[in-house]
């Protein structure tokens, strides 16, 4: 039972009491009964006074206080109506409460208003998880409180014409929307897969059916306890596609969404094969591929007309050459210059051009690629005062509703200004520690957001508030100074001290380094971090050498790692090297090959994990890299070596066990990382003839999508083995970089024919590839 | 009309005593309540409810010898009535400004800083400046409509106690959006606008039955 209307009547009941003793109240009749009941002025005074009241209490609850007065187009029409109802019904008493007044009843009428409101209050009054409340169940047609769902289908990102089938029945043809309750009535729920679904690999099915997970409502019907509310679930359908007259193979298909109270909008994305799309799709592929192939050729000083090219391909575009620019940076360099082109941003712009370009992206609040990057381009031009005063009014005026939808494209540009500030010199306070950090506080009690910016005031703030609540976690903190994150109360200025990165926090961490680690190990522990990632804090104060807080923390961590998931040996091991690769020269080649003798090892399970886990070394520079790869190649071959002696195998036998698999991904990471010593090993070992192991290796590395080192393609291009000469073109190929056409230059001349035939058929294809013309290379050309 | 000082301080004297608890009560206070003071502290507002009530009932006890007394004297009830109604902004004054002063200066800043080293101060200075007129605005709502009812309670007419509950009504309203931080802005102006014809309803209301109250 909803007690809010008792709830609601003992601030009536006390402030009746205060008035009876104040005199306000008179318990016995003042006036004889023959006097009338109020005049004009009173009638009048009265009436507006309890028009306005009950108008200002009337919006705020159905509008504000769960009413959903304002959300009518977002229900269902038979929800709407019963609500539409109840609010006529309470605005009818509303203005019998006024003529009740208006003939000298007020007290009637208050009584009426208040009793009606909270009432009104009670019965709108949503349950949990904004479920009907008791009493709408009651009022309002059954089911009708069912949020709306709107499913939307797509196939293959946008393709038009898609038939789709959902258990074996014909839905529509892309694009098509299609309510939650029309869905249901149409497709039957089916506990089997449909006839010709094919079990045998779950992903990609053979046969045209496909599973897929469907986002469906569920009711939750708990009447006695929180009442009628609705979750979103998965279930298992099955779809199939067709365009034309050919049926999509190797199906796939998901959905996502979400929605408000009453409305849920989901959408349903379908993904198949289709030979007459695939076709296109390759084509498309190539078109771009060729387009990038062009910028290498013309070593990545790309005209307009390029850039132009580029921009037919959107998002998807960009983010393939962002993905490309890891390994290439000159992509970087390019993504530059297709922001500027896109903005017209020059650069020797005015700041006034620069606010004029600003104003564009804010209005367009979206800082997706071009925008990001043009804001990265142009922050530095833009007036820094004028920035932080609107931001700063942003802040200020910032309320729930109206956020304006800038305010991310604003950030960008101030937390850029901040990092420039800082890099200048972190020491001195800068506008906008000194005017947005704090306001941040202040006006949205924004503390992450303070903390991210720094500056005097949020490190005062924390720092006090810190000296007033120094337990590092536990319900019995204030709500106030708790911090609700993975799963745990922490302290909220201890939590976000640690995690501040100025010079006044990396004191406070030293100062109050007990409750720091403690903070760490329940940040680690956490059940909510299984996978046992370090807080950044850690390896903040690195400077420190041993006394560096992730260097002593280091033996707490890789125990910790020991239940983290997933459990599997090398994900541990992949774990405890990042972790010591952070440590930058901190750590030794003994802790590196520490990790890999508690790691537990398991040959059997191949060498491809090794690989994974050798992945983590990456980052570390080549003089550590390599010897600890030696190191565990070392092991490796012991642990083969003591196998083949046991079995009574000649030491040299290659009798193949899973350590020698994994002694060659070893080399592998070694190549891959630019040891001239593991090729050249490699290739006197297995790099005779013409399809030879290394051959086939190497064509591995080849393969994947990152470009090899230039290093590789020049140590196989000046190989005595043709066959090696040859797959070094297949990279040149690949990358026709300035460096790799040098060498493409040397192997046309090449003294073995067969090279010399692959050279020329490298350097036609790539001549061809700088002759086509940019208008046959755009995303759709025309008549496509 | 011209402001009668005699007559004023004789207002005055009257209320006088809750002045002078109200103003201590009200300074310590705001002075060394630890939290951020914001528009929807509950201490506050009841002080505010709490005073506004008490200054009504003190101005007027229309049953009370004091009371017929002065309206015996030779003013006419608009010259009583404008110098209660000065006399409620002069009591209201001496209570509300040292309290909002003491924000603004910033002395509760300055307290709060050095002697409680507190992590919001000097930091929620510029925040809690606008929470004074919010108390202010409470004051504005309340004391004319508390005029009102002990002006429509001398009345020759019944149905007095309509007044005293519409007075609690707009209390329970009040609280009732207290109670809720995030109001829209075209909600918040309505608020305003309402108030504002409430705020004078009551005074002209109050200022015309004045003119026929009865003194007993």
């Amino acid at each position: 039972m909803n007690i809010q209307l008792i709830l609601g009547f003992i601030p009536l009941v006390l402030l009746l009491l205060v008035f009876l003793v104040a005199g306000f109240i008179s318990r016995r009749r003042n006036q004889p009964a023959s006097a009338p009941k109020g005049n004009k002025v009173t009638r009048i005074t009265e009436t507006t006074i309890l028009f306005s009241l009950g108008l200002i209490a009337f919006i705020y609850f159905g509008c504000f206080n769960s009413g959903l007065l304002l959300h009518l187009g977002r229900l269902r029409p038979a929800f709407t109506t019963t609500h539409i109802i109840i609010a006529g019904i309470v605005i009818v008493f509303l203005l019998l409460a006024a003529l009740l007044s208006w003939i000298g009843r007020a007290s009637w009428a208050v009584v009426l208003t208040i009793v009606v409101l909270f009432g009104y209050s009670t019965i709108i009054k949503q349950a949990a998880f904004n479920g009907p409340g008791y009493f709408m169940t009651l009022l309002a047609p059954e089911n009708s409180w069912e949020p709306m769902v709107n499913y939307t289908f797509e196939v293959n990102d946008g393709l038009k014409g898609a038939e789709i089938w959902i258990n074996g029945v014909f839905l529509g043809k892309t694009p098509f929307k299609m309510t939650g309750r029309e869905f249901h009535k149409k497709v039957p729920f089916l506990t089997e897969p449909p006839q010709g679904f094919s079990e045998e690999n779950k992903n990609r099915p053979k046969g045209d059916w496909f599973r897929m997970n469907m986002l469906v409502l569920e009711e939750n019907n708990d009447r006695s306890g929180a009442g009628i509310y609705y979750l979103s679930k998965y279930e298992d359908y099955y779809a199939k596609l067709r365009l034309g007259d050919e049926w999509g193979s190797n199906g796939i298909g998901s959905s996502g969404g979400g929605g408000v109270q009453y409305q849920r909008d989901y959408e349903v994305s379908l993904r198949a094969h289709f030979s007459s799309t695939d076709k296109l799709e390759k084509a498309k592929q190539e078109r771009f591929e060729n387009l990038l192939q062009k910028a290498r050729l013309a070593d990545y000083q790309v005209e307009s007309q390029w850039i132009e090219t580029v921009d037919t391909y959107g998002e998807n575009g960009w983010r393939d050459i962002l993905r490309l620019a890891t390994d290439e940076k000159e992509f970087s360099d390019i993504l530059d210059k297709w922001a500027q082109w896109k903005y017209d941003i020059s650069k020797n712009m005015s700041q006034e051009q620069a606010s004029k370009i600003f104003r564009q992206i804010c209005k367009q609040a979206n800082l997706e690629s071009h925008a990001g990057k043009a804001i990265e381009l142009i922050y530095d031009k833009l007036d820094l005062e004028d920035l932080v005063k609107k931001y700063e009014r942003v802040i200020k005026n910032k309320t729930r509703q109206n956020t304006p939808d800038s305010i991310s494209v604003m950030r960008h540009a101030i937390e850029l200004w901040d990092k420039k500030l800082n890099s200048e010199d972190a020491n001195i306070p800068n506008i906008i520690e000194q005017r947005i950090s704090p306001a941040l506080l202040v006006w949205r009690e924004d503390i992450e957001g303070s903390a991210a910016l720094g500056g005097a005031d949020i490190e005062r703030y924390l720092q006090r508030g810190f000296q007033r609540e120094n337990r590092v976690s536990g319900l019995e903190l204030q709500p106030k100074n708790r911090e609700y994150t993975l799963g745990m109360h922490l302290n909220k200025s201890l939590y976000h001290l640690a995690f501040m990165d100025s010079p006044a926090a990396r004191q406070f961490r030293q100062k109050h380094k007990q409750q720091v680690m403690e903070l760490t190990e329940l940040i680690v522990g956490s059940n909510f971090n299984n996978s046992r990632k370090p807080p950044e804090f850690l390896f903040f104060d690195l400077d420190r050498g041993e006394k560096s807080l992730a260097y002593q923390y280091w033996p707490s961590y890789s125990v910790h790692v020991e239940s983290s998931f997933p459990p599997w040996w090398y994900e541990k091991l992949k774990k405890r090297w990042t972790y010591l690769a952070r440590l930058g020269s901190l750590a030794t080649e003994d802790m590196y090959i520490h990790c890999w003798k508690i790691a537990e090892f398991r040959p059997e399970l191949m060498g491809g994990y090794l690989l994974q886990a050798l992945q983590a070394l990456h980052a570390l520079p080549q003089d550590k890299k390599i010897p600890i790869t030696k190191e565990i190649i070392k092991e490796l071959q012991g642990i083969a070596d003591q196998k083949r002696q046991k079995l009574g195998l000649d030491k040299n036998a290659r009798h193949y066990f899973t350590e020698d698999e994994c002694v060659d991904t070893a080399r592998e990471h070694l190549i891959q990382a630019g040891d001239k010593e593991s090729l050249q090993l490699l290739l006197s070992k297995h790099g005779q003839g013409q399809n030879n192991f290394a051959i086939r290796r190497i064509k591995r590395f080849f393969q994947n999508e990152n470009m090899p080192d230039y290093s590789l393609i020049e140590i196989l291009a000046q190989h005595e083995n043709p066959a090696l000469r040859v797959l070094a073109l297949e990279a040149i190929r690949r990358y026709p970089t300035a460096q790799n056409r040098a060498i493409l230059e040397e192997l046309l001349n090449d003294p073995d024919e067969q090279v010399r035939t692959a050279a020329q058929q490298v350097a036609s294809e790539l001549k061809a590839i700088e002759n086509m013309p940019l208008e046959d290379l755009v995303s759709e050309p025309k008549g496509s | 009309m011209k402001i009668k000082i005699s007559l004023l301080k004789i207002l005055f004297r009257q209320i006088l005593p809750v002045t002078l608890i109200a103003l201590p009560i009200g300074c310590l206070y705001v002075l060394f309540t630890r939290d951020v003071l914001s528009w929807r502290n509950p201490w506050i507002a009841l002080f505010v409810l709490v005073h506004s009530i008490t200054i009504a009932v003190l101005s007027g006890r229309y049953r009370s010898r004091a009371f017929a007394f002065l309206y015996t004297r030779g003013f006419t009830r608009d010259e009583l009535w404008f110098h209660k109604m000065l006399n409620t902004i002069l009591s209201v004054m001496v209570v509300w400004l040292p309290m909002a002063l003491i924000v603004w200066l910033p002395v509760r800043s300055y307290v709060q800083d050095k002697l409680f080293i507190s992590p919001y101060f000097p930091l929620m200075m510029i925040r809690e400046a606008q929470v004074p007129w919010f108390w202010l605005a409470g004051y504005a709502i309340l004391l004319p409509l508390f005029h009102y009812v002990w002006i429509r309670r001398a009345q020759p007419l019944r149905g007095a106690n309509g007044a005293v509950f519409l007075s609690i009504g707009v209390v329970i309203v009040i609280a009732t959006l207290m109670s809720f931080r995030w109001h829209t802005l075209w909600f918040r102006i309505l608020i305003y606008m309402l108030s504002a014809v409430m705020i004078v309803t009551s005074l002209i209301a109050g200022r015309i039955l004045h003119r026929n109250l009865e003194v007993q």
